[in-house]
């Protein structure tokens, strides 16, 4: 549809001037910030927290929802972070923080300490231990 | 590379919607095929939700072949509109400034491709939700709704599955969850919503000055940042910017196509995400008033009047059975008005207005919204005019609903709930908000 262009009135022109100043300095900006956020990845590359947890779901086959119990506060950004991501690998599979009545569990705590006597509290078989101190442990369920 | 056969699907399908939907008073080519994109995308998402409605499971073969049997009709269908004079695809219609914009657009869109590969899994609400309900709709089988567990409270159980389905439309091609096609769907909805923002203004306005408006909500880092993070909130501006649009359109060259095509927008809007579905009945609201009060609108519309409230039904028809028979009650919600241990004060509300007004001045914003203030508070009078003081209207209803949601509901605290999410609502109502600084000021 041709429509015809009458001349921009000034205080278009001031706004669109300022706008595109706002759109310089934004450039500028996000290339610095883009820059060093990449010098960053590039020395600390991203790791992916639920890949380890995709190899091994198939161990739950079958299964809903396993326990999740850990001893880290899961309110920290790091460890929240973490735990979201761990959800994510597991998907379909779901995990319950810090809840025992499971048949299947997933044991990572700071302190491995804790995560023994957890499993000799409640009865709790360890299947599997990854070499970053995470469990893979059963419980026999009523 | 097979996943992204099913966007070209989408692509094709929601042109040829747009082309029986439009008489040939119809945008030029560029706007049809990136609103067509569009269309194309949440049409598809759609049509997979049938899968889970009638066989209670994803079944790729089956929503392939239902998304290829859309496409055919829709195809023929378009194709008998067309004619020598007014073929289906009119690539005469793409000018040398068209090519330029999309160019310009193209290179604005690589910041935002950097950082996403910077972050391929996206930001948090995309481990913790879409990305999370996507994974859950693909591999769930018939255990799909686990995702509405009350265990998985952290994951907005409540929430629609616009963006979900979409994934899980294109990876149906594939035979597993491949985390680069959520990203593609950030780099290419961030593109679509730029390029009909840009040629939206175009259209109504016809100056290529439109394009410092994608530039400028491109120019913003963390404008990238949200953008590039896999959110739903993208959608929410997007569609929500399509809605507005089209009523202009309608505004400018009366086709009752614009309307519907407004309607679907809104119909798509309400299935993105909570916000979107407030926000979708908010605009729906705002823009059928705005047509009433006028006579001469009444009059031309009245024999419209059964086609406009049928495409309204239909499609707002996924959502309202999502909400109706899927989603469950919010995990996340005390009622502060009526609790006794948590109940909400006039504190909280203030807390809220303080956070708004220190917000929108946060350096991380790069002054936009000061000189989007200046900019409508100078041109007030056209910004006001032909129409377009609903927009204000509609967005000041938002806000006040949104502010409304943080005051009453006190399951979290307010000062962490209002800097984890508010920062997002303020990002889906950007492109909007341009596209009225802009049909102001050109």
């Amino acid at each position: 549809m041709d429509q015809t262009r009458t001349p921009l009135p000034w205080k278009s022109k001031i706004i669109l001037s300022a706008i595109a100043l706002a759109i310089l300095v934004g450039l500028f900006l996000a290339y610095h910030d883009l820059t060093i956020l990449s010098a960053k990845r590039r020395n600390q590359p991203f790791v992916f927290a639920g890949k380890p947890f995709e190899m091994i779901k198939f161990l739950f086959k079958g299964e809903r929802v396993i326990g999740y119990i850990s001893d880290r506060n899961i309110d920290d950004k790091n460890i929240g972070a973490q735990f979201a991501q761990t959800q994510l690998g597991m998907a379909p599979i779901i995990l319950d923080l810090n809840n025992l009545n499971h048949r299947f569990l997933i044991l990572d705590c700071q302190d491995e300490r804790n995560a023994t006597n957890i499993m000799m509290k409640f009865n709790i078989r360890p299947i599997k231990r990854s070499n970053t101190g995470i469990i893979i442990a059963e419980r026999d369920m009523p | 590379m097979t996943y992204f056969l099913g966007a070209l699907i989408s692509l094709a399908q929601g042109y040829c919607l747009l082309r029986l939907l439009l008489g040939p008073g119809r945008p030029k080519l560029a706007w049809m095929i990136l609103t067509g994109f569009l269309f194309g995308l949440a049409l598809s998402a759609q049509l997979t939700f049938t899968s889970f409605l009638f066989f209670n499971r994803l079944i790729a073969p089956y929503i392939i072949s239902l998304n290829i049997l859309a496409l055919i009709a829709l195809a023929f269908c378009a194709l008998r509109t067309s004619s020598p004079k007014d073929p289906l695809l009119p690539w005469k219609e793409i000018t040398l400034q068209d090519g330029a914009a999309l160019a310009i657009l193209g290179l604005l869109i690589i910041p935002v491709f950097l950082h996403a590969q910077l972050f391929p899994y996206g930001g948090w609400d995309a481990w913790s939700c879409w990305n999370l309900k996507a994974r859950m709709l693909f591999m769930g089988g018939d255990s799909w709704r686990n995702m509405f567990d009350p265990v998985l409270w952290r994951s907005n159980t409540a929430y629609p599955l616009m963006l979900p389905l979409i994934n899980t439309w294109l990876w149906s091609f594939g035979s597993s969850p491949e985390p680069n096609v959520p990203l593609f769907i950030s780099c290419l909805i961030t593109f679509l919503s730029a390029g009909i923002l840009f040629f939206s203004l175009k259209e109504l306005t016809n100056r290529f000055l439109a394009i410092l408006a994608p530039a400028w909500l491109l120019s913003i880092f963390f404008n990238i940042q949200l953008a590039s993070s896999q959110y739903s909130d993208l959608l929410v501006g997007t569609f929500f910017l399509l809605g507005i649009v089209s009523f202009f359109l309608y505004l400018q060259r009366p086709d009752s196509g614009f309307l519907k095509i407004a309607l679907i927008a809104l119909g798509f809007l309400s299935f993105t995400k909570s916000e979107g579905l407030v926000l979708s009945i908010i605009t729906l609201s705002g823009l059928s008033l705005a047509l009433l009060i006028h006579k001469e609108h009444r009059k031309r519309l009245t024999p419209f009047a059964w086609s406009l409230m049928m495409t309204t039904i239909l499609a707002f028809m996924v959502s309202g059975i999502f909400q109706i028979f899927f989603a469950p009650n919010s995990h996340t919600l005390i009622n502060g008005l009526t609790s006794s241990q948590k109940p909400t004060s006039l504190e909280r509300l203030a807390a809220v207005f303080v956070f708004f007004s220190k917000e929108i001045i946060t350096p991380k914003w790069n002054g936009l919204w000061l000189l989007a203030a200046g900019g409508l508070l100078l041109s007030w009078r056209r910004s006001l005019t032909a129409g377009r003081w609903i927009i204000p209207v509609i967005l000041m209803t938002y806000l006040a609903v949104i502010f409304g949601v943080y005051w009453i509901n006190t399951f979290f605290e307010i000062v962490w709930w209002l800097s984890m999410t508010m920062n997002r609502i303020l990002f889906a109502i950007i492109p909007t908000i341009l596209f009225w600084i802009f049909l102001a000021i050109l």
